[in-house]
């Protein structure tokens, strides 16, 4: 079969690619664009570690099929520092050592942020619901959680 | 004369002797005497056990110093190493401290 | 010791113990930093693997004409691209692994042995090609009777999973073969008697269900082999220089000729210390004479992967009537998987070490059964039978009325207390660590209706081994430390630290990597709580001989004696006289006439570190359980543990918390679940239940440091011990808040609730 010619924004820049009825967008970022930050620990959409936006809506890419995604936007993590700047969250999860692998971290920073951009001031158990999607089995999630309120008190703050 | 310490299935080689009092000054000469006096042993301590020389646990180190008042266990190896290892178990005994050999 | 680094390049900066920014802190939060399924080969095709959909069948025959057939295919493989190996014990991690075993487990031979386990594979040009290409393998099977059960598989009429295995460690050697693959134990004193002096005794059987790693990052590996036979292999493994060996060894290739590249590892917990998929892509690719990658699915991971014993443990402890523990008994079945080397010897050793006690007796069985072959998982075998003993432990201190953590300090193992496996220990932490939980706001807080407060202690031995580590001084004397153990959880951050203070030079201007097999010379794996503890000492080394260099070139550049320069706080110092006339030299001033004064300037360390001390720790636990849904959920946790010396604070921190909510997963929710037929029923996260953000609190910890004499900055390992207390403390909290006393694990919501129902307790 054919494949399909798709069209999309990827972290601001045109893309273009074909793929297979049955690939997902995870797939397409990873094989076909070559954007690896995107990771896949599960294919079910269990783990979050392949969150990205699309349409300024957080999704697994792993539940998003690439011919679904025709003149859409999709931010990845890839995208996420601008210019020479890191993402405040990026800064500071290294700073808490709120990573150790890094495997689920791209996953974390994209849902962090979807987060952050809803709600500026959220609580700890705020935080803990929202990241309920994303899997890290390396740190017990405190460093993390801790490192989301942290910036969502310095972003606060301006 | 240090004191060394083996049973379990290593003492089932040796006809059920756990405690054997040995001249030897490193875990080779160990390894030699033990060796020399149970054949079957060989392939056992070849195979890798972790000796702890005076409470000090050392793996693959055929080059450890044993002192004369040492006392020394022959333990299953723990976690790691690069020899073979068989079966066997490992046991214990009551005995004096002595200082430890100083590490590099 | 550690040199001063007081007045040198750095300003008396010191950077161990400090908590520095990872040095590869910003690929990993840009999305740059490659993973095994991150790397990629031009021409480069897709491996793929057929599994068994049987627990246990003999393979009567495989036909691959059909898949070979297939346009797009390059390169099939089955039981007949891997030569037989002989019978022989070989390190896989943190357990031992028979290489007879290993050719068979990586490719099935005469029989498949659990649903999963690999029959085939092929390489194809794409993904969808590849899947075709596994249905058109014909393989026939005769199905045969399995047993997943550990105490089933014991039973003398149990399906045999392996006709040529004897128990091991028993007199007389038996006449039949049996799905026990040994019998070991630990004994010490007279139990018998001991007991005899107890005024009280419990003895109790508890139950664990086999849990997974849960490593979020599945196995991946790229093999390239070209013609000549060199093989370059890229791989997510703890142990590049293992899978090296392995590899060598099951496709009877010169080590030499197989250069092994570690990727970021996306977690392991012990998990990736054996070989999987890596034989396999070899055997493909050279085969194809092309570039194979390999990713197994989560699927695969659960059914063909890790995990680590389900077991069944019987404790007997006796205590005289003001506490003391005068005998302990125990005996452990662990699960190994298809094949054996369950880790049922550290099981046993670990049992009582945290006490003092005169009589101990445990004794162990390793059995085999139709399931994945169990891999390492955190302190192997430790958390198993320490939750049965941690248990009975807290039952002694209800029936005595004394207080749990006095009860474990009348009774803990102290310096020169002869532990339960042998000999005696030297200075260790456990002490301090029950009295810093004692001394926690958390200890002492009220605890309402349904909620339940738990503390357990937990031990693991920690290891050293072949280390071998570089480092080079750059032109511009900044410095390129190489390592070869993967780093897992910071390890780059904290040989940088050491290295920025052994050397006098700034962290930042240490840039450290993993290097590849061809880069340095032998390194065991990372684990066993061994990458920081032995690659931190072997630093010493490499910087020992840069500063030994570094005089002699002094002295040749002063025209001095040796006695007159000395390396001493970041330079080397001329003394006396000398230094009127002239100025220390950093690094940085070396480095820049490195040409015209001998040629490049480095060292490298290579050790078998020796010297592992003990990690030992107390958790101590709150919790609630719902009595109308049989839920339970954390409330508050605190971790002590004793780390020696920290060489990096939050790194050390992590593994404490990580290690304590890996253990509250195993205790509360993880498990194996198996169908009537033999075959695994949750093989992904929905329902394969690790904890998520929302189940947790914050994981409070406390850093004990009693240094450990025979490490220069006093280090132990700490990644393991974290998780051996919890399945302990939260069992105990689980009696306290319910009255019940669970021997089973998980303590799922479903199980919970019918323990509170069949006691009438679930109307709140």
């Amino acid at each position: 079969m054919a494949k399909h010619h798709i069209q999309a924004k990827v972290n601001g820049d045109d893309v273009e690619f074909l793929c297979e009825t049955e690939e997902t967008l995870l797939d397409v970022l990873r094989d076909t664009l070559n954007l690896t930050g995107s990771k896949e620990g599960c294919a079910s959409g269990d783990c979050g570690a392949c969150s990205v936006m699309l349409d300024g809506r957080l999704v697994c890419a792993c539940l998003v099929l690439g011919c679904e995604v025709g003149g859409r936007q999709i931010e990845t993590i890839e995208g996420m520092a601008t210019g020479a700047s890191l993402h405040p969250l990026q800064q500071r999860f290294l700073e808490a050592a709120a990573l150790q692998c890094g495997i689920c971290t791209p996953g974390f920073l994209v849902a962090s942020r979807a987060l952050l951009e809803k709600n500026p001031s959220p609580t700890e158990t705020e935080v803990r619901y929202w990241l309920a999607g994303n899997l890290c089995r390396c740190t017990g999630y405190d460093k993390i959680v801790t490192a989301v309120l942290d910036t969502a008190a310095t972003m606060r703050k301006g | 004369m240090a004191r060394v310490v083996l049973v379990g299935n290593l003492a089932q080689i040796t006809g059920g002797v756990a405690e054997i009092d040995l001249s030897a000054t490193s875990v080779q000469q160990l390894f030699r005497q033990l060796s020399e006096r149970y054949p079957a042993l060989e392939r056992y301590l070849e195979g890798g056990v972790a000796v702890a020389i005076d409470g000090q646990i050392f793996q693959d180190s055929l080059l450890e110093p044993i002192g004369p008042d040492s006392e020394v266990f022959i333990l299953p190896q723990i976690a790691g190493g690069r020899g073979q290892v068989l079966n066997y178990d490992i046991s214990s005994r009551v005995g004096r401290a002595q200082p430890t050999q100083k590490m590099s | 010791m550690a040199e001063s680094s007081g007045h040198g390049a750095t300003n008396g900066q010191h950077f161990v113990g400090t908590r520095q920014i990872r040095p590869d802190g910003v690929d990993k939060v840009t999305g740059r930093a490659r993973f095994g399924a991150d790397v990629s080969l031009p021409g480069q095709l897709i491996g793929r693997v057929l599994r068994s959909p049987h627990p246990h069948a003999r393979i009567v025959s495989i036909d691959t004409s059909k898949a070979e057939a297939l346009p797009g295919v390059k390169a099939v493989i089955t039981r007949q691209d891997f030569a037989d190996q002989p019978s022989e014990f070989v390190p896989a991690g943190e357990m031992m692994m028979n290489y007879k075993d290993v050719v068979r487990n990586v490719m099935a031979r005469e029989k498949a042995l659990y649903e999963g386990h690999a029959v085939a594979a092929v390489a194809a040009t794409s993904t969808a090609i590849a899947r075709r290409a596994l249905r058109l393998i014909d393989v026939k099977y005769e199905v045969l009777p399995h047993v997943i059960d550990v105490v089933e598989a014991m039973r003398p009429d149990a399906p045999l999973l392996h006709d040529d295995l004897f128990t091991a460690g028993v007199e007389p050697k038996p006449a039949k073969p049996s799905n026990v693959a040994k019998r070991v134990e630990i004994k010490q004193g007279d139990v018998e008697a001991g007991f005899k002096t107890a005024d009280v005794v419990i003895e109790r059987e508890f139950k664990t269900a086999p849990v997974h790693q849960g490593y979020i990052e599945p196995h991946a590996a790229l093999a390239s082999v070209s013609e000549d036979g060199s093989t370059e292999l890229w791989t997510t493994t703890q142990g590049h220089f293992i899978v090296r060996a392995h590899c060598a060894r099951l496709l009877g290739l010169d080590i030499g000729k197989v250069r092994v590249t570690a990727t970021e590892i996306g977690g392991g917990f012990g998990g990736k210390t054996v070989v999987y998929l890596e034989p396999l892509a070899i055997a493909l690719s050279r085969k194809a004479k092309r570039p194979v990658k390999m990713v197994m699915s989560r699927e695969e991971v659960f059914k063909a992967s890790g995990p680590t014993s389900g077991a069944v443990v019987r404790v007997k402890l006796g205590a005289t009537r003001d506490g003391k523990f005068v005998a302990a008994a125990a005996e452990l079945k662990y699960q190994a998987g298809a094949f054996q080397g369950s880790p049922v010897q550290p099981g046993v050793m670990c049992a009582f070490a945290p006490y003092d006690i005169e009589h101990v007796h445990v004794v162990g069985y390793d059995v085999v059964s139709n399931r994945p072959k169990v891999a390492a998982y955190r302190a192997p075998g430790a958390p198993i039978s320490e939750y049965a003993v941690e248990s009975v432990v807290d039952e002694i201190s209800k029936k005595l009325g004394i207080d749990p953590i006095q009860l474990r300090m009348m009774n803990a193992a102290r310096e020169g207390t002869k532990a339960a496996y042998g000999p005696k220990f030297g200075p260790i932490g456990l002490e301090e660590t029950l009295n810093s939980i004692k001394k926690t706001e958390h200890w002492n807080t009220p605890l309402r209706k349904w909620q339940g407060r738990g503390v357990a202690s937990g031990f693991w031995f920690n290891i050293g081994g072949e280390t071998c580590v570089s480092l080079t001084v750059n032109e511009d004397g900044t410095i390129s430390l190489m390592a070869g153990t993967p780093d897992i959880g910071g390890l780059r951050a904290s040989l940088t630290s050491v290295a920025a203070d052994e050397l006098g030079v700034p962290y930042d201007k240490i840039r450290p990597i993993i290097g590849d097999t061809g880069s340095l010379g032998f390194n065991f794996l990372t684990g066993g709580s061994r990458s920081a503890f032995s690659g931190s000492m072997a630093l010493v080394e490499a910087a020992k001989q840069i500063k030994a260099d570094l005089c002699a070139r002094a002295c040749k550049l002063w025209e001095a004696r040796p006695e007159l320069v000395e390396w001493k706080d970041g330079a080397v110092r001329p003394l006396g006289a000398l230094a009127e006339k002239v100025k220390p030299m950093t690094i940085a001033d070396f480095a820049k006439v490195a040409g015209k004064t001998g040629g490049p300037i480095g060292g490298v360390g290579r050790i078998n570190a020796q010297g592992a001390g003990p990690s030992f720790g107390t958790h101590l636990v709150d919790l609630e359980v719902d009595p109308e849904t049989g839920r339970t959920t954390i409330l508050r946790y605190t971790v002590a543990q004793d780390a020696g010396r920290a060489l990096h604070p939050a790194y050390v921190e992590g593994q404490f918390q990580g290690g304590a909510v890996q253990g509250i997963g195993w205790a509360l929710n993880e498990e194996y679940v198996y169908g009537a037929d033999g075959k695994l029923q949750n093989p992904g996260f929905l329902d394969y239940r690790m904890p998520v953000a929302s189940d947790v609190p914050m994981i409070d910890t406390i850093l004990v440091e009693v240094g450990n004499p025979k490490h220069p900055y006093g280090v132990r390992g700490v990644g393991e011990t974290p998780i051996v207390p919890p399945l302990g403390a939260i069992a105990n909290a689980m009696e306290q808040a319910t009255g019940i006393r669970f021997t089973e694990l998980p303590m799922s919501p479903p199980k919970v609730l019918k323990a509170l129902k069949d006691r009438g307790l679930n109307k709140a």
